[in-house]
């Protein structure tokens, strides 16, 4: 029985021990940091058919001239209804002296429906919120102004932070930002710009602690603040609310270049943005612009990869706060400046700017088609720049679309909705014959914003608006730079043998494919699409697109950003 | 029975009535007990009376050898039953009280002008009544009601046994000759008194049938005083006339039956104050009778003496179901009281004789004696000890030193963090568990938790001082964990033993680590587990139980019952606690039986105490049964009550040692407990060796229990059931209870004399154990100098004071969003990042939101609106969130409001983000811990619309989005329940957010209204007219019986608890008498 009484004076401090020694050896999960409150990703995207609503936020449906000599803004809104089910949309416009008006319309499974909204009200400006009572709808506007037309996209989030590319304030131009606070509380809202002219964030003191009423959308004239500015960008930070914002720039065509550009600003920063165009010549000018918003240096890389030629590149580092132009020209017999980059005339070509230093940063683009002519540039107009731009002679087109084996009218297998890329070669059943010019050089003149794409994405829905005269084409390109497309590039080696790089579906909402285009790792391609349609567009690999549309009159050039979905 | 003869019969002559008139006829009605040479000195005492004009009447076993030997010794006696019914006859005599009794026989007596009730043994001087009855005649003054003699000891003859006396203001009576006074005449004077000897009075009979006699209910001194005071109050006098003498035998006659003497003499103290005091005089005395048998309460359970708390407390509910009774005999003596009560009070004497006495006799000598020899583990019996005065330096260093750490929360308030909720009023709290609907998330039909019924109790209690109650269920709690250490080791016959682990106890960080943090369940373990710990040792043999009974079944039952009652009292605050009962149980039992091995003893006994134990779990569970059936299955009961995330749960074996749960346990130092557990286990031997292995198995099991939910491995052998982080500490509590015991064995096993290891060996312990005890004390020493032990000084509730309407206008719910660490209420899981959401009534949550209830349709489609909402699925989830009558949505981050101490939990960037860019959510500005968000789209809970909705409306949340329902009416605005609002309402459809239920009715001007479903869980009424209406509740049988069945279940393991007999376990233990002598 001794063995009993030592049973426990021993059998104890051994356990505690071996606990210990257990103990010490167990992996344990390092305990979750607690979340920390910061900015959430914000991505804009059409809500999720299982969502239980999809709600939409237009900063702009309608605007009166905000200056004289820039006429009145009108707006289209197209609702597509991504779902297989009749989707009740309910459209609160919603304008600073006229009250709150509902319409309210039924837009058919897989199709796009057409609002306008100058039918029901008018206002100095009219914002809109777009409810469905179910998710997968997505909404995009066509607003038209006497200046041009252009599309962009409603946003499906609300953020404390945009970023607003203006362009320029000389006396030709209007730049406005549109603020949206469609919440039931005041926003209160600080826009600072960066420009040429000032180191660091240029404040404006009418603009600090500007209240956004609840339920309204305000618009604010840039040029009345930071006047005659080369290149302005803002930023729109809301203190307290939740916002969402427009960017308008508007050449009146009093000294050459005239035009009219809408687009939603960028809601979220990168460190990656791709520009995709559809080609530039000596007529059309491109000018690329980097907007460093945060409190550090940013350091990037800008570089213009094009089919079949060298690329060109800059390293360039944004101030805080502060915001840099490239421009992006044909070589020519003049010694580039630190700031132009070559590209090829007549060829997609595709822009993509990197940070290099974990500095995010936003980045667009503004084509000016036909005269460029400006104060500050001071060329004359030249009546007939237009006309000669618009001569596609000597323009080496490239199209780089396949030829399609089918007949339009005989749809092949439908393409995987979840982005199941068909093994067989690619064929184009949308697009047209061979000979197509890229838009920008049937275009006559015009100006366009061009978006950069921050966030790159396997699925985009791109809605094309029926419109008589239109030549539209989507460009596509994949981050050469990125971990999918250095693999892509290793396979390439493979694919010389299969002829085959990451490839892109594009299909109608009914999941039909219409067209499979192999995108190379570098490089862009353009597709040429059907006026009057909604495409989706799948792939297994992020990529970046953008919709050229080039109209044969005055109205010139346009590029939407697709939407995410 | 024959009628009482008088010894004189001569007719009084009418001619001349003042010469001739014949004295006072007088009955003498004696109640005889069983010792039959008392009764028959009393009868011939009686029988040499030289008082002409006497009959006696002696109430006895009538036709029993009683009643026979009555007649032999005095013939002219007349002889009757005690009792009037043969069915109480054959019950015995037993179950009358001698208010009844005398009462009996007084009906029985006619033409008498006084009665002289005698109780059996007192023999009276053979001119004991003809000196009463000149007293009673011919006194000045004002009617004599009642005249008594001088009593003296029957042994001696000198000793005063009885002499009358006075009373106070509570009706305790006191004694005008003190115990054991010898009689030098002294006292012989007749005089006015409060009330006559209790066991011979002489009674004017026209007086007695006015008052109406004695009180049937009431019993002895009782009974006297009674009956005394009532007599005075209709004018006369009472009266103690020395000259006439009587002698009683020394042995008190024995306590028969029914309650003890003490609860029968708060009983009748409080029954005579209720029926005798005018209003004005009336509220002042119950309200002092009621703080002092509070505090007696309170302290005899401090001092571990339940049956004192319970006479106590049973003798106030005793009234409270007689106070028809009492009352409609306030209304007869209102009829007949001719003085005032200030004219009373001459006679009485102020204050309380009791709470004067105990002062005068604890700060006597006398009483310091007594105190050494009769209260042996009494706390305050040390006081005037000077062998304990180390003990009574101990404690008061101990309690000064939590008083002193906790300065700031006692003198400024406990904030509502953590568990720490606010506790709503009395009535509220009752109502929550009685009123068969519970207002948590949506509202569901069901019985209350049953903690909200203790807390209702206890407000009762304390009068309704809801403050005071919650104070008392934090530090009591610590207190009480302190005195169950000081008891658990008193076994060891060691008082430094007792001391160091008593120390240890004190200074262990889980209870102000649980201060810190809000853990009331970690205080509550902390408070009950020696407690466990030690009645489940005496049930296993571990331990002596020191008292008179051991072995007897009523005694073991008690015990059973005893433990079952705290763990069910705790498992209704925390349900772990009953599987921590059973694990230090199985593992004594285990420990006891290899102790018991290695002693060659016999090794049933841990296992019939195992037995036991595990039957004290199901009496606990069973005391449960009722709100356990509310879960429909163990399972789901399981899924949402074991435990919760917290806060300050240590992660290693290593921590769980040093009981690191929070600002304090960080240095090294906390390993001073187990080092100085340690020391018994390594050097002692014999029992001293086992006692410290008792305590490491118990403490280990609380470590292991701890470390198996840290790790995980509690979760995988649960099979899926979550185990909350917050069992952790839970268990940690038992591993510290462990701990402590056994360093109760250190200094026997240092003890120089007998020691059990070398003399160098002892004196290098001596060092480490002083150094562990040293190492542990400090840094709650030094933690102490704060004042707060880190906790909040603030809570929310200023800062949130916009979401409190504070009843005022139409119903409505807040949500509350936010990790469970910080939410003031239990909230469910949304499976979202963790978090957590629950839903409060018009405010701030209280108490009764504290804990998990079962859930309901209702609440889940609550929570799928609000998950839709953080998910970015919908931005109109405002409009979802209306329709439960959500009017502010509150996401909390923080503990407490960003200028006080806490600690931080902000929500998912991207949930902030989903609730910022809600469309009908309006954010307020409140203070940063916190996010407030006002439900644009919202309506009433109690909401009636104009326009007509459809009767299936919002079965599907799509309806709810796309409807704008804001234009509702908040009807029925005078909130005066959960269960019932008023208010005018007009005709439309009026839809209550609240779950479906039939049992809800709608009353417009008398027409009844019953509800339909509405919403797919909601109610709807669509009232006929419009008009007055009221919303209320009515519950169902189903639920009443489950609420009383378990009310009883309650009672009775309290009943058992506290040692009374049942009829059932009486028979029980006939029957194994029966079948034992068969």
């Amino acid at each position: 029985m001794r063995v009993l009484r030592w049973l426990p004076r021993l059998l104890i401090p051994l356990a505690v021990a071996a606990a210990l020694v257990v103990d010490a050896r167990i992996d344990r999960v390092p305990a979750e940091a607690a979340a920390l409150a910061g900015e959430a990703p914000t991505q804009i995207e059409v809500p999720t058919p299982t969502a239980l609503t999809s709600s939409w936020f237009c900063p702009v449906v309608g605007m009166r001239a905000i200056a004289p000599g820039f006429g009145e803004t009108t707006t289209e809104l197209l609702l597509t209804n991504m779902t297989g089910a009749s989707v009740s949309v309910s459209i609160e416009l919603r304008g600073r002296t006229t009250g709150r008006q509902f319409v309210t319309a039924d837009v058919a499974p897989l199709s796009t429906g057409v609002v306008n909204t100058s039918d029901y009200a008018r206002d100095e400006i009219i914002g809109a919120l777009v409810e469905a009572s179910s998710g997968g709808l997505a909404v995009t506007r066509r607003l038209t102004s006497p200046l041009g037309i252009d599309e962009a996209r409603c946003s499906s989030v609300l953020a404390p932070n945009w970023y607003v590319p203006v362009g320029d304030t000389q006396s030709d131009a209007l730049g406005v930002i549109a603020i949206m606070n469609p919440l039931p509380r005041d926003a209160i809202v600080d826009i600072t710009f960066a420009t040429e002219a000032e180191f660091g964030p240029f404040v404006v003191p009418e603009l600090t602690g500007v209240v956004i009423p609840a339920w309204s959308s305000v618009a604010v004239d840039v040029g009345e603040h930071a006047r005659r500015r080369d290149v302005v960008a803002a930023s729109v930070q809301a203190r307290t609310g939740r916002i969402a914002a427009d960017s308008f720039v508007m050449y009146d065509g009093s000294v050459g270049r005239r035009g009219f550009a809408a687009e939603l600003a960028s809601v979220s920063l990168s460190e990656t943005w791709l520009v995709p165009v559809a080609g530039i010549d000596s007529e059309t000018h491109l000018r690329v612009r980097v907007f460093n918003p945060s409190d550090e240096v940013a350091q990037v890389v800008a570089e213009v990869t094009a089919a079949g030629v060298d690329s060109d590149r800059v390293a360039l580092a944004i101030a805080s706060h502060d915001v840099r132009e490239l421009i992006v020209e044909p070589p020519s017999d003049r010694e580039p400046g630190l700031d132009t980059l070559l590209a090829p005339t007549g060829v997609p070509l595709g822009i993509s700017v990197t940070g290099q230093n974990d500095v995010p940063f936003v980045v667009w683009a503004e084509t000016v088609v036909g005269s460029a002519a400006s104060p500050l540039t001071d060329i004359p107009i030249a009546s007939d720049a237009a006309g000669e731009a618009a001569d596609p002679a000597g323009g080496a087109s490239v199209t780089v679309v396949a030829q399609s084996d089918e007949p339009p009218d005989a749809p092949t297998g439908a393409a995987s909705a979840e982005g199941a890329v068909p093994d067989d070669a690619s064929r184009d059943i949308d697009g047209a014959a061979a000979e197509v010019l890229p838009p920008v050089l049937s275009a006559r003149s015009g100006l366009t914003s061009v978006p950069g794409i921050g966030v790159q994405r396997e699925r985009w829905l791109v809605v094309v608006p029926a419109e008589a005269g239109v030549e539209t084409f989507l460009t596509i390109m994949r981050n050469p730079t990125s971990p999918d497309a250095e693999d892509a590039v290793a396979e390439d080696a493979v694919a010389d043998v299969s002829g085959g790089d990451g490839r892109v579906v594009i299909g109608t909402l009914q999941r039909e494919t219409l067209a499979v285009v192999d995108v190379p790792a570098s490089g862009v391609v353009t597709h040429r699409l059907t006026s009057g349609t909604t495409r989706i567009l799948v792939s297994d690999v992020p990529f970046a697109a953008l919709l050229w549309q080039a109209r044969s009159g005055s109205a010139g050039l346009s590029v939407a950003h697709p939407v995410g979905w | 029975m024959n009628e009482p003869v008088w010894t004189d019969a001569t007719p009084p002559d009418t001619e001349d009535p003042t010469a001739l008139a014949p004295p006072p006829a007088v009955a003498v009605i004696v109640t005889a007990s069983s010792r039959w040479p008392d009764t028959e000195s009393a009868l011939r005492a009686l029988a040499a009376q030289d008082y002409p004009r006497l009959a006696v009447l002696v109430l006895c076993d009538a036709e029993g050898s009683q009643g026979r030997q009555v007649r032999e010794v005095l013939p002219t006696a007349a002889v009757a039953n005690l009792t009037s019914s043969r069915r109480d006859q054959r019950r015995g005599s037993h179950r009358r009280r001698s208010g009844s009794v005398n009462n009996r026989g007084a009906s029985l007596v006619r033409g008498a002008d006084y009665l002289l009730f005698l109780s059996d043994g007192v023999a009276l001087a053979p001119d004991a009544i003809s000196l009463l009855i000149d007293d009673a005649e011919n006194a000045s003054g004002r009617v004599v009601g009642i005249a008594g003699p001088k009593l003296l000891d029957a042994d001696d003859g000198m000793t005063l046994r009885d002499l009358g006396g006075t009373a106070d203001r509570l009706g305790v009576r006191i004694p005008a000759a003190s115990q054991g006074e010898v009689d030098q005449a002294q006292h012989d004077g007749a005089r006015d008194l409060f009330v006559a000897p209790t066991q011979a009075m002489l009674v004017r009979e026209d007086i007695f049938r006015t008052v109406g006699g004695f009180d049937d209910h009431l019993d002895g001194d009782g009974a006297a005083v009674d009956l005394c005071w009532r007599i005075q109050l209709a004018g006369s006098r009472v009266r103690i006339v020395p000259a006439a003498t009587g002698l009683v035998p020394s042995a008190p006659p024995a306590a028969a039956f029914g309650p003890s003497a003490r609860q029968h003499d708060h009983r009748a103290r409080l029954r005579t104050m209720l029926k005798c005091y005018g209003w004005v005089h009336l509220l002042p005395a119950v309200l002092l009778a009621g703080m002092l048998a509070l505090g007696e309460a309170l302290f005899a359970a401090l001092r571990g003496r339940f049956a004192q708390a319970s006479d106590v407390t049973l003798a106030w509910a005793w009234n409270a179901r007689r106070l028809a009774g009492t009352f409609a005999l306030r209304g007869a003596a209102k009829r007949y009281r001719r003085v005032r009560d200030a004219d009373l009070r001459r006679l009485q004497q102020g204050g309380s004789i009791r709470v004067a006495d105990w002062f005068r006799y604890r700060l006597s000598p006398e009483g310091g004696l007594a105190a050494r020899t009769t209260i042996d583990e009494s706390i305050l019996g040390t006081w005037r000890r000077n062998a304990h005065r180390t003990v009574w330096v101990v404690w008061v260093l101990v309690l000064g030193g939590i008083a002193f750490g906790s300065r700031h929360l006692l003198t400024g308030g406990i904030p509502a963090f953590g568990q720490f909720a606010h506790f709503a009023d009395a009535p509220t709290m009752l109502g929550a568990y009685f009123d068969g609907w519970r207002v948590d998330a949506v509202g569901d039909a069901g019985i209350g938790h049953p903690a909200t019924g203790l807390l209702g109790i206890g407000g009762v209690i304390v009068l309704g001082a809801v403050g005071l109650l919650r104070h008392i269920a934090v530090w009591g709690l610590l207190l009480a964990g302190l005195v169950g250490m000081w008891k658990l080791c008193a076994p060891s016959n060691s008082r430094n033993g007792r001391l160091i682990a008593l120390a240890l106890y004190a200074a262990c960080p889980l209870p102000y680590n649980a201060v810190a943090y809000g853990r009331w369940d970690v205080l509550l373990v902390y408070g009950v587990a020696p407690a466990v710990v030690l009645m489940t040792s005496r049930l296993m043999g571990a331990v002596a139980v020191g008292r008179s009974g051991e072995g007897s079944r009523r005694a073991t039952a008690a015990r059973v019952a005893s433990l079952g009652l705290l763990l069910a009292v705790a498992a209704a605050f925390e349900p772990f606690v009953v599987v921590l009962g059973l694990a230090a149980a199985a593992v004594l039992a285990v420990t006891e039986t290899i102790r018991r091995a290695a002693g060659r003893s016999s090794l049933g006994r841990p296992w019939l105490g195992l037995l036991l134990v595990v039957t004290a779990a199901a009496l606990a569970a069973a005391a449960h049964l009722g709100w356990l059936i509310e879960f429909g299955s163990l399972r789901a009961f399981l899924d949402v009550s074991l435990g919760s995330s917290t806060a300050s749960t240590p992660e290693s074996f290593a921590e769980l040692l040093r009981f690191q749960t929070g600002p304090l346990g960080e240095l090294p130092l906390g390993w001073g407990m187990a080092a100085a557990a340690a020391v018994p286990l390594l050097v002692g031997r014999s029992s001293r060796m086992w006692w410290a292995a008792r305590g490491w198995m118990v403490g280990l099991t609380g470590f292991a229990g701890a470390w198996a939910v840290v790790t995980g491995w509690a979760d995988d052998v649960l099979a899926g059931i979550p185990i909350g982080d917050s069992l952790a500490e839970v268990c940690l509590v038992l591993g510290a209870v462990g701990l402590c015991w056994a360093t109760a064995a250190v200094p026997a096993s240092l003890a120089a004399s007998g020691g059990d290891a070398s003399p160098r060996v002892r004196s290098a312990m001596v060092l480490i154990s002083g150094l562990a005890v040293g190492a542990m004390v400090l840094p709650t020493a030094w933690a102490a100098v704060d004042g707060d032990w880190s906790a909040p000084s603030f809570d929310h509730r200023v800062p949130l004071g916009l979401i409190d309407d504070r009843d005022v206008g139409p119903d409505y719910r807040v949500l509350w969003i936010g990790d469970p660490d910080v939410l003031p209420l239990h909230g469910s899981d949304l499976g979202m990042d963790g978090l957590a959401a629950g839903t409060s009534i018009r405010g701030y949550p209280d108490v009764r939101h504290q804990w998990a209830t079962p859930p309901t349709p209702g609440n889940e489609r609550l929570l799928d609106a609000v998950r839709v909402g953080l998910a970015g699925d919908t931005l109109r989830m405002g409009r979802l969130l209306g329709s439960f009558g959500v009017r502010y949505v509150v996401v909390v981050e923080r503990s407490g409001p960003s200028y006080s101490q806490g600690w931080d939990r902000p929500v998912d960037a991207e949930v902030a983000e989903a609730l910022a860019s809600q469309i009908d959510l309006r954010p307020l500005a409140v203070d940063p811990s916190v996010q407030v968000f006002r439900n644009e789209a919202w309506w009433s809970s109690r909401a009636q619309f104009a326009h007509p909705i459809p009767h299936g409306f919002a079965v599907d949340q799509t309806d709810l989005v796309v409807s704008d329902l804001s234009d509702g009416i908040g009807v029925l605005t005078d909130y005066r329940s959960p269960t019932s609002q008023l208010g005018p309402v007009g005709t439309g459809p009026l839809l209550v957010a609240d779950s479906f239920d039939p049992g809800w009715r709608l009353r417009v001007d008398g027409t009844e209204v019953v509800p339909t479903p509405a919403q797919g869980w909601a109610m709807r009424f669509d009232p006929p007219h419009a008009g007055q209406a009221e919303l209320s509740y009515e519950r169902s049988a189903a639920i009443t019986d489950r609420l009383w069945a378990q009310v009883l279940i309650w009672l009775s393991i309290g009943w058992v608890a506290i040692g009374q007999p049942t009829p059932l376990a009486d028979r029980v233990t006939a029957g194994l008498k029966k079948m034992r002598r068969r």
